[in-house]
């Protein structure tokens, strides 16, 4: 044999640890701190030991994951402004990584690795988002982690109020490093801990979710390529691990190729394959379905180039009247048309939030609901716009569905029909809609918010710089009324604007008054349109602990030849007050004519009728108590219509249930069915020895013990004789002596079911059933109670038997021929 | 090539069966004149317990020596001076009455020496054959590397087909035939180191390596004054060592073990490490000895186990390392421990709930 034939390798060496896909997946980023020290540590875990070469194993994991998950954050670049968060994110991860290889190479506490990170990354957060109380400059205190609290609330307020890309405010930057740390210890524990590198994923797409589920349009590639190349690292550091577990990695002769390259490259490419193919035939979900989350938007709301309050008074002060609207409906008394909401008060006054909904009205679902069970009318009407020329659609309140040509949204926050796009110029439309209908007793039994219903925080601010007057003047009233609930504070105040006895009178013009404050001037002078009686008790109902908002729109207009006509003098501004359990309810406190104005049960004026229970019934609504009288209660974050909304979406079928049931179907599958596989087989197996003691019986007793041994941690290899396997079972597993023999009955059998002629097998055979039962006992009780459950739950048997991979890397480990 | 001194010992049974042979194996006793397992197996025990008397400490190789015996092979003792080869080999010889002939291999020994000569007989007037030392049972051959290689193969033909041919006539050997060699792996100057094709005719090699210290001990206060060997009695005869052959031929082998045997050897010569694998001769000595192996266990079926114990005894002697090899300083043993790790246990019928 010559030189020339021999392969030029260095698999000679005896090269134990490789640290190759260390210096891969770290090269990049802010990790590379951690390869450095990966690299020395390898350097050192060359030499055969045992031990070293477990810790070599948990350096390279573990820097790998941390690695991953640092190429995983990468998903959130887009989400931000700027990258200005990623020295927290990235400190936070290495700083767990090396805590966890750290408390890994500690023999006896290794198992505490997670709780050690979780602590790391504690100290962390402090370090870059509370200072000022920490002890010696890192030591957290009790004052230090209330700052952090603080710190991290406003980051989940900040995640409200923010759209994505979001600015870099201090709480959000703290919120995204700890979901990053969090990530971090989760893939650290699924990939070194449990050792299922598959699942390390499941902590990534966590991350990776957020600016799929935040960004409208077409996600940033980056957002997708760091997660998949961090979760191919991830997997590729296992592989090798798996495949170093068995032995020295023996290449075939002159490949300088990595190992399984081809076998990767076949998985990625069905894998891709597979996901381009898939979402085909998978139901999906509106884009930036989530979003709203994030709250609103770019800041330029349609129709804001004019005050909606602007053009309100200009069109009540039109020199000639127009015709807007004409409209059909199924009601005597439809109550008034609204256009949008204004739910801001500042010190300008009533003003417009931000409107960013991605709902779309085209769709068959409901869009507003209202909190049930409650009274309520359903209403239809079919519109034909005459002059009205607006990018807010004047519709009932609380539409379930419109029918409408062009891009319209349905904003749930305001209730509004807006559209960036078109106008409602030439338009016909038809909606239906729910108008509740509660009787006074009811609403008098509605409760008070919590205050820290979202509802209540956002629809009861006031600016610092209210006028005390206006405080006053409301505790006064609610004073004297004697009321209780919101619904009687809201009566008191509902009745003092309204009761002509008060002196207030409807003018389009006001008087300047001297207090420098339109409120203030308003209240005093008492003359004033619609604007300000609307935006008055608004302010008022916010000022005794009500949500309430101003709504702008239109009354119904006059009745003729059974259609109902608009115009601009019928423009108008009321209130909606949100009570627990019924949803927004409308009150208008301008004295306006009585042909204009619209009557309400549940809201009479103080100076029309004394027998307002008798109305409190509408005419069409079908009459009744809720059951036992009982004001409903609710969970106020499950009524909220936020919440409500945000599960009909648009489409009349409704995937979402569906999914979520299917998703955890085959997730349940997924993770019981090694299970029940292990639970066929043995029974089969069991049947089998029973049967039948030679040949077929004997294999089914080995082969059930073996897999309890494999289920149990025990491995096998394959070199291994039956009578060697069952003494190191015995050995292993420090066996008594019966189970001893029991085990070695079992091999025995086996030995001659494989080896003996029939005739001795036939000749010697026992019954297997008794040793199997006590060996497998044996067994158990050796393992201890938490092996025992994996064993039940995901049986290592089953599992690395429906997993190719476990054994191609054994194949690989065979050399090739020469 | 420098051989580094192994010491592969032959793992004892730790699992000892339960009940003798009761059926199944009357079928099996193909020869003719062969006993039952279990006398077999009585008979090789009491020519153990008498070798151990003068090897003391040394049971594996011992038994090693009779499994190479009743295997119908040849044994190859290599170790340093001192350690007891050439004692092993008289302590076997003269443990069996039977004829014994030693020879001392030196650079001036003759092919003829070995296999025997013409010589003229004036009386007849014609040539009459002087058998040499390898007409007895037992050939003792002492520092086997000492002799010229023309000497050296001219135990070649008789080794392998148990005949010797001497002006064109063919001598057949008796039956218990078996060469012990031993020899000397420190001492190469001036040596013919044994080439392959004569390494590979010898069934089995063992290493004696050194006593243990308490063996050691023993050996000073007992025999320091007068040889074991001499009180040595015989314990067996060549027709009883004959009758055990035919029963070891009679042990069953199954399918699954043939095969087992095969990939074996088949591994070695695949290994990236070895220049030379093993020779289809000697998966035949492999499954022959394992046959043996499992005789003396009383065991009328040949295990994986027997196999895995003889590899290195039969394997490591046979193959020759890569140059790479030598330089990473791997040994044979270890290059073929390796393979044996590499080649699954095979079972005869393919379980339908197994993968």
């Amino acid at each position: 044999m010559t030189q020339a034939t021999i392969p030029e390798t260095g698999t000679t060496q005896g090269v134990a640890v490789d640290g190759g896909a260390v210096e891969e997946g770290a090269g990049q980023s802010g990790a590379a701190d951690v390869a450095a020290d990966t690299r020395g540590a390898v350097r050192t875990g060359v030499h055969d030991d045992e031990s070293l070469a477990e810790r070599a194993r948990s350096l390279r994991l573990g820097a790998a994951c941390g690695a991953a998950t640092v190429l995983t954050g990468a998903a959130l670049l887009p989400v931000f402004v700027n990258s200005g968060w990623l020295a927290p994110a990235i400190t936070m991860v290495v700083v767990i990584t090396l805590t966890g290889i750290g408390v890994r190479s500690l023999p006896r506490v290794a198992g505490l690795a997670p709780l050690a990170q979780l602590l790391a990354g504690f100290v962390v957060l402090n370090l870059f988002f509370a200072q000022q109380h920490l002890t010696l400059g890192f030591i957290p205190t009790p004052g230090s982690t209330r700052d952090l609290r603080a710190v991290l609330g406003e980051g989940l307020l900040d995640l409200q109020a923010q759209a994505a890309p979001a600015l870099l405010l201090d709480g959000l930057v703290a919120l995204t490093a700890m979901a990053i740390g969090l990530a971090a210890i989760l893939v650290e524990f699924l990939v070194i801990g449990l050792r299922r590198a598959a699942l390390g994923g499941l902590a990534q797409l966590v991350i990776y979710l957020v600016p799929v589920a935040t960004l409208v349009g077409m996600p940033n590639p980056i957002s997708f390529v760091g997660p998949a190349l961090g979760y191919l690292l991830l997997l590729y550091a296992d592989g090798r691990d798996g495949v170093a577990r068995w032995g020295r990695t023996v290449t075939s002769g002159n490949s300088r190729s990595l190992p399984g390259l081809v076998t990767a490259a076949q998985v990625g490419l069905g894998t891709v394959g597979l996901g381009l193919v898939l979402p085909l035939v998978i139901p999906t979900w509106p884009e930036g379905l989530l979003g709203e989350q994030f709250g609103g938007g770019s800041g330029s709301g349609p129709g804001t180039s004019l005050s909606p309050l602007a053009r309100l008074q200009g069109e009540l002060t039109l020199p000639e009247t127009r015709e807007l609207l004409r409209f059909e409906t199924n009601v005597d008394d439809p109550y008034y048309l609204r256009s949008l909401a204004l739910d801001t008060y500042g010190p300008d006054g009533w003003s417009l939030a931000n409107l960013d909904s991605q709902v779309q009205v085209a769709g068959d679902g409901l869009l507003a609901r209202l909190p049930g069970p409650q009274i309520l009318r359903s209403m239809t009407a079919d519109i034909s716009v005459l002059q009205h020329d607006d990018r807010f659609l004047p519709v009932f309140s609380s539409p379930l569905s419109i029918d409408v040509a062009g891009d319209w949204r349905f904003d749930e926050n305001s209730a509004t029909v807006f559209s960036r796009d078109d106008t409602s110029a030439g338009l016909e439309y038809s909606l239906r809609a729910q108008q509740p209908n509660p009787t006074r007793t009811q609403l008098s039994r509605a409760p008070d918010l919590d205050p820290d219903n979202p509802l209540q925080v956002d629809f009861t601010a006031l600016p610092t710089g209210l006028d005390p007057a206006v405080a006053a003047l409301v505790d006064s009233l609610v004073a004297a009324a004697g009321a209780g609930g919101p619904y009687e504070r809201t009566l008191a105040i509902n009745n003092y604007l309204t009761d002509s006895a008060n002196g207030f009178l409807y003018s389009l013009t006001t008087e300047p008054g001297t207090s420098g404050d339109d409120l203030v001037n308003f209240l005093e002078n008492k003359r004033g349109y619609c604007e300000q009686y609307a935006a008055a008790m608004a302010v008022m109902l916010r000022a005794t602990g009500v949500p309430a908002r101003v709504v702008l729109g239109y009354t119904p207009g006059t009745f003729e030849d059974g259609a109902w006509t608009v115009t601009t003098d019928d423009a108008h501004s009321w209130v909606e007050a949100y009570f627990s359990g019924f949803g927004w309810m409308p009150f208008d406190p301008t004295p306006i004519g009585p042909g204009r104005a619209v009557e309400l049960g549940y809201a009479p004026r103080a100076d029309s009728v004394a027998d307002e229970e008798q109305t409190s019934a509408a005419p069409s609504v079908s009459p009744g108590q809720l059951p036992g009288g009982q004001a409903p209660q609710f969970d106020e974050s499950l009524s909220d219509p936020n919440t409500l909304n945000r599960t009909t979406v648009q489409d009349g079928f409704n995937w979402l249930p569906i999914a979520i049931i299917g998703g955890l179907l085959i997730v349940l599958v997924a993770l019981l069915g090694p299970a029940l596989i292990r639970v066929r087989t043995r029974l089969s197996r069991l049947r089998l020895v029973g049967r039948s003691r030679a040949g077929p019986g004997a294999h089914a007793a080995w082969d059930e013990l073996m897999d309890t041994a494999t289920d149990l941690g025990l491995t096998s290899r394959q070199d291994e004789t039956p009578r060697m396997l069952a003494r190191r079972l015995a050995r292993d597993a420090m066996f008594d002596a019966d189970s001893a023999v029991a085990v070695r009955d079992i091999a025995l059998a086996e030995e001659r079911a494989r080896y003996a002629p029939e005739s001795v097998a036939l000749s010697r055979s026992v019954d297997l059933a008794p040793p199997l039962r006590s060996a497998r006992r044996a067994l158990g009780r050796h393992a201890g109670r938490r092996q025992r459950l994996r064993a039940r739950v995901m049986p290592a048997s089953t599992v690395n038997r429906l997993r190719p991979s476990t054994r191609s890397a054994r194949r690989q480990t065979r050399p090739p021929g020469r | 090539m420098t051989a580094a001194p192994h010491s592969e010992v032959v793992r004892s049974d730790a699992v000892e069966e339960r009940g003798g042979p009761s059926a199944g194996d009357g079928a099996h006793r193909a020869r003719q004149g062969a006993v039952a397992l279990d006398q077999a197996r009585e008979i090789a025990t009491r020519i153990a317990t008498n070798i151990e008397r003068v090897i003391e400490g040394k049971p594996d190789i011992v038994r090693l020596a009779l499994v190479v015996l009743l295997a119908e092979g040849h044994l190859l003792i290599e170790d340093v001076p001192g350690v007891g080869k050439t004692k092993l080999a008289k302590a076997l010889a003269r443990s069996i009455d039977c004829s014994v002939r030693r020879l001392q291999f030196t650079p001036d020994l003759l092919p003829s020496d070995v296999t025997g000569v013409s010589v003229y007989n004036q009386d007849s007037r014609d040539f009459e054959f002087k058998p040499g030392a390898v007409f007895a049972n037992l050939v003792v051959g002492d520092e086997i590397n000492r002799a010229s290689p023309k000497t050296q193969s001219a135990l070649l033909e008789c080794m392998e087909e148990r005949q010797v041919t001497v002006d064109g006539t063919t001598y057949y050997l008796e039956s218990p035939f078996m060469v012990v060699a031993t020899q000397n792996p420190i001492e190469m100057e001036g040596t013919y180191p044994l080439p392959e094709a004569q390494r590979d005719r010898f069934t089995a090699r063992v290493s004696m390596g050194y006593p243990d210290t308490r063996a050691e001990l023993a050996m000073l206060s007992g025999h320091a004054d007068h040889d074991p060997l001499e009180d040595l009695r015989p314990v067996s005869n060549a027709a009883e060592v004959r009758s055990i052959i035919a029963a070891v031929a009679g042990v069953y082998v199954s399918p699954a073990v043939s095969s087992y045997v095969v990939g074996l050897v088949a591994a070695t010569r695949r290994s990236s490490e070895l220049r030379l694998g093993g020779s289809p001769r000697s998966s035949l000595q492999l499954l022959r000895a394992a046959k043996a192996v499992a005789a003396l266990a009383g065991r009328e079926y040949v295990l994986p186990d027997d196999v895995q114990q003889l590899v290195g005894p039969v394997l490591c002697h046979r193959v020759i390392l890569t140059p790479e090899a030598q330089i990473a300083r791997r040994s044979a043993s270890d290059i073929v421990a390796d393979c044996v790790k590499r080649v699954p246990v095979p079972r005869n019928a393919p379980d339908p709930t197994a993968s």
